[in-house]
């Protein structure tokens, strides 16, 4: 089945992620090149260690193959092609059926006459090969090409590297001990792409890899933003083997019982996320809680508890979640003023409160208690969320049959306009999916089929074949002037009966 | 409709071909003559052929082969495209165009295929715009075929292709397939290209006399019919023979082009033409001038920098770039030459994400400069300073010519003045040397 452009990038980023981390930028250039780049190109490639250069080949693979590009290996040396002659005639056959076609040049195989012999046929190769030719050499058989055959090394598509990191010019290895350029980026929103985040974590683990005396205090920080990263790009193995096998340990060695109980709950986040409750739980009362109340930290242990309150409601315990977040998190905040806080734990209770069936209360908590907070904040995420969540508490009382309509309409508008801006294609597609459904409801038939446009569109960037068949069914029912078979659900489930 | 450059990243990464010369209409094609201080580069070129485009004057010699130099890339094959226009328009030249890469193998490029293609492709011009010969014209070729086959074949089997060509009918089309069959022959068979080549370089002045006589014929239809008056000759791809070949054909077999009495430019590599192995046969005054940025006082040259900066956006949409001191920061570090702009627009298409912005000009800058890092020496670095230093005194020694063979060293006003490229300026290898420079 072909993968959408966003699926294909994310495993780009992921094969490139995988390389030792001096390999990723130019892994990138590569495989952008390959997958971007003009059908005929001729890519040069200095990797002389043949491990790497497996390493390398397997990861680029991998991509192509998931981007649909079928790949060749030719091997050069030996009987099959000990000359370019032969060469050039495999050339052409692999040419015929790969749209990518790796050739693997021995060390010295490339002297000046052969490159004198592959110069005055590239020609006809370009000709006869219409498809992209990746070269594998080493720096002396590029240098060769280069001053032997100036006008085919003018001839280039381009030129990737991928050394080990010890034969690197100029590496951190080699440069005086300086952390500056490993400053930790300042907490808060991280507004950095897929892609630069990425390039980040090899920046910072070709950082780790040259400094391994660096010194904890330094590392600490690095640590963390390694860890965050990780999380972000919804590596969770990757980010559990860090949080657990060099994060904590560093924390312990020194004698940090609060950064190792954070690190724990970093921990917790993960396992919760997966599913793994029952740890997650033991985590949060036998690790973390008991460090913060032996700190004092107050705050921190409310978080903790919240935490826990989330946890609870995923098991279906909802009293026991609603006593902690009424009884013991929501307290704590309000003495704190920490009015951020506050209104998402009053959120966490308006869900517990959705999930029991008690929607008035829960609208009226969105409504009066959050949402108020949030526009004082300019939270423009919270905001987007409130409403969406106020649309659908609306829907599940029934609203839209009792002229609740435009309401329903107009927060699920809001929270659409707000969606943007922040970067969330899949959200977009998902939102705006449920909005030309009450549009479409409200008989507003060409701002239906707007916010169904845009829906589209977002889904197909994020590869949601799903929300795209969805919104097929609901353009038909629009099209066909079914507005009464169209039927709003919170759960979002069914569009069109 | 209105051309409009690719607008996202992705879209101008799949446009970028170097090896693509641009037709005379495409509208990606920037008027580069003020920037490259090349207004007169046309006039002189079509004054040698005789016609002055000021007055219309025309009085054209009757044998002239005119070599035109320029860097790899740095847009010969373009820029004769809009000369070719220019000349054709002038209804004083009937312009065939000859692609030596598209007809011919280079291995071994010789000038018996280069003159055989070149008769070929006249006739293909000719019969596609719905021009005759009569027999009497083709006669004199189609004896020295018949003559040079009979003595082929007394000594061994003939090509199908050749075959297939002496069996075919009269008229241009005949001759076509003739010529077609020779020029495959030379392009496929190894072995037979050399007895070819040998058999034609027996009999050559009967074949250039012939050849000779059917570009009159040819010239004398088409004054008839006011569509011109000289056949003019363009041959593209000789700048990319390889050393050898570059030799044998410019130098040692100079005098068989010149035996050919007709006008045509053969474009040519810039390191022969100060090589000094020329000797003074074949026409070598034309250069096609490297875009400036600035004079060589150091003066910024607005033209060049406005023709970059255009050329680079019928490439990429302005909005790609986060600034106008991004593309002038890869207009700079192009060092004028076309390619090299294109090469960097490239790189910074693999590497970006969304858009050009400063990070993003600055990798793809220090990726350009490790790619000279491969082949420059420090010896070189040491010259590259030295000619930097003193930019009028660039050296005509051969490690100047590889220098500018592999555009380490870019020259500007046909030669007057020399400076390294910007990229190779940035690497730590020329930064030392410049620390530690040459004695005057």
């Amino acid at each position: 089945m072909a993968r959408s452009s966003f699926e294909i990038e994310r495993i780009r980023l992921d094969a490139a992620r995988s390389l030792p981390a001096q390999c990723f930028d130019d892994f990138l250039r590569l495989s952008q090149s390959l997958l971007h780049g003009p059908v005929f190109q001729w890519l040069l490639v200095d990797a002389p260690h043949e491990l790497l250069r497996k390493e390398v080949m397997a990861a680029l693979e991998r991509v192509l193959r998931a981007a649909g590009l079928s790949v060749d290996r030719l091997p050069l040396g030996g009987s099959r092609i000990p000359d370019v002659a032969a060469l050039e005639i495999r050339l052409l056959k692999s040419a015929r059926a790969a749209s990518v076609v790796q050739v693997i040049v021995p060390l010295g195989w490339f002297d000046a006459a052969r490159w004198d012999a592959f110069n005055v046929r590239r020609e006809r190769i370009a000709a006869g090969a219409r498809t992209r030719l990746v070269f594998w050499l080493d720096a002396e058989a590029i240098a060769l090409a280069s001053r032997g055959a100036p006008d085919l090394w003018a001839w280039r598509s381009g030129v990737y590297a991928f050394l080990p990191r010890d034969s690197l010019p100029g590496t951190t290895m080699t440069m005086p001990f300086s952390a500056a350029n490993l400053a930790p980026r300042p907490e808060g929103s991280d507004n950095r792409s897929m892609a630069e985040r990425n390039r980040r974590i090899a920046e910072i683990r070709g950082w780790l890899d040259g400094h391994p005396d660096a010194p904890d205090d330094i590392l600490a920080g690095v640590f963390d933003e390694l860890g965050r990263l990780l999380v972000d790009l919804g590596d969770y193995d990757a980010a559990l083997i860090h949080f657990r096998e060099r994060e904590l340990p560093l924390h312990q060695r020194r004698g940090g019982e609060h950064d190792a109980a954070v690190t724990q709950g970093k921990i917790g986040d993960i396992l919760m996320a997966r599913g793994q409750l029952d740890e997650a739980l033991r985590i949060r009362k036998e690790e973390q809680l008991p460090v913060y109340e032996r700190l004092g930290d107050v705050r921190a242990k409310a978080v903790t508890q919240g935490k826990i309150g989330d946890i609870l409601m995923a098991r279906g315990q909802l009293d026991e979640a609603l006593r902690i977040l009424g009884d013991e998190v929501l307290p704590t905040f309000e003495r704190l003023g920490d009015v951020r806080a506050k209104a998402v734990t009053q959120g966490k209770i308006g869900d517990i409160l959705m999930a029991r069936g008690q929607l008035d209360e829960a609208l009226r908590i969105r409504k009066e208690e959050e949402l108020p907070v949030y526009e004082r904040l300019g939270d423009i995420e919270s905001i987007a969320h409130v409403r969406y969540s106020m649309a659908q508490i609306r829907l599940q009382r029934g609203d839209h049959e009792r002229d609740g309509l435009q309401e329903i309409c107009e927060d699920m508008a809001q929270a659409f306009a707000l969606l943007p801006t922040l970067g969330r294609p899949h959200g977009l597609g998902v939102v705006g999916l449920r909005l030309a459904e009450v549009l479409a409801m409200r008989g507003l038939k060409d701002e239906a089929l707007v916010a169904l446009d845009e829906a589209v569109a977002a889904s197909k960037g994020v590869g949601d074949t799903a929300g795209v068949a969805k919104a097929d069914n609901l353009r038909r029912a629009i099209a066909g002037d079914i507005s009464s078979s169209i039927t709003p659900r919170p759960d979002g489930q069914n569009h069109a009966q | 409709m209105t051309y409009r450059p690719p607008a996202s990243i992705l879209e101008v990464l799949q446009k970028v071909e170097y090896e693509e010369a641009l037709a005379a209409d495409d509208p990606r094609y920037v008027e580069t003559q003020a920037a490259r201080g090349s207004q007169l580069t046309f006039q002189r070129l079509a004054r040698k052929f005789g016609w002055d485009p000021a007055s219309n004057a025309f009085l054209a010699p009757n044998n002239k082969h005119v070599l035109f130099f320029g860097h790899i890339g740095s847009g010969k094959t373009t820029e004769l495209r809009q000369y070719a226009r220019k000349l054709n328009d002038s209804k004083r030249f009937y312009v065939v165009e000859v692609d030596v890469l598209l007809k011919l193998d280079r291995n071994n490029l010789q000038y018996a295929e280069a003159l055989m293609a070149m008769a070929e492709t006249l006739l293909e011009r000719m019969h596609g715009d719905g021009y005759a010969l009569d027999e009497e014209a083709l006669k004199p070729v189609r004896d020295w075929f018949a003559a040079a086959v009979t003595t082929r074949s007394s000594q061994r089997e003939l090509s199908a292709e050749i075959k297939a060509g002496m069996q075919a009918g009269g008229g241009i089309p005949g001759l076509i397939k003739l010529f077609g069959g020779f020029t495959t022959a030379f392009k496929t068979g190894a072995s037979q290209k050399s007895e070819w080549r040998q058999e034609i370089r027996n009999r050559f002045t009967t074949l250039a006399t012939a050849f000779s006589q059917l570009i009159r014929a040819a010239e004398a239809e088409l004054s008839r019919c006011g569509r011109a008056e000289r056949v003019l000759f363009l041959v593209d791809g000789t700048d990319k023979m390889r050393g050898e070949d570059t030799q044998q054909f410019f130098v040692l077999d100079a005098e068989q082009l010149l035996a050919i009495e007709t006008l045509a430019i053969y474009t040519a590599p810039l390191h022969l033409k100060y090589d000094g192995r020329l000797g003074g046969k074949l026409d070598a005054d034309i250069v096609l001038p490297m875009i400036k940025l600035c004079e060589r006082d150091g003066g910024r040259c607005d033209a060049g920098w406005q023709a970059l900066t255009e050329l680079l956006l019928r490439r990429a949409d302005r909005h790609l770039f986060a600034s106008d001191d991004d593309i002038a920061d890869l207009v700079k570090h192009s060092g004028g030459h076309p390619r090299e702009l294109l090469r960097l627009l490239k790189l910074c298409c693999e590497v970006a994400d969304e858009g050009i912005d400063h990070a993003v000009v600055q990798r793809a800058i220090a990726q350009l400069a490790a790619e000279y890092r491969y082949f420059l020496r420090p010896d070189e670095y040491r010259l590259l300073v030295a000619i930097d230093n003193n930019p009028a005194q660039g050296g005509n020694d051969e490690a100047a010519q590889g220098l500018l063979h592999r555009l380490a060293l870019l020259q500007y006003n046909d030669g007057t003045w020399r400076c390294s490229h910007p990229v190779v300026r940035t690497l730590e290898g020329y930064k030392l040397a410049a620390a530690d420079p040459l004695p005057a």
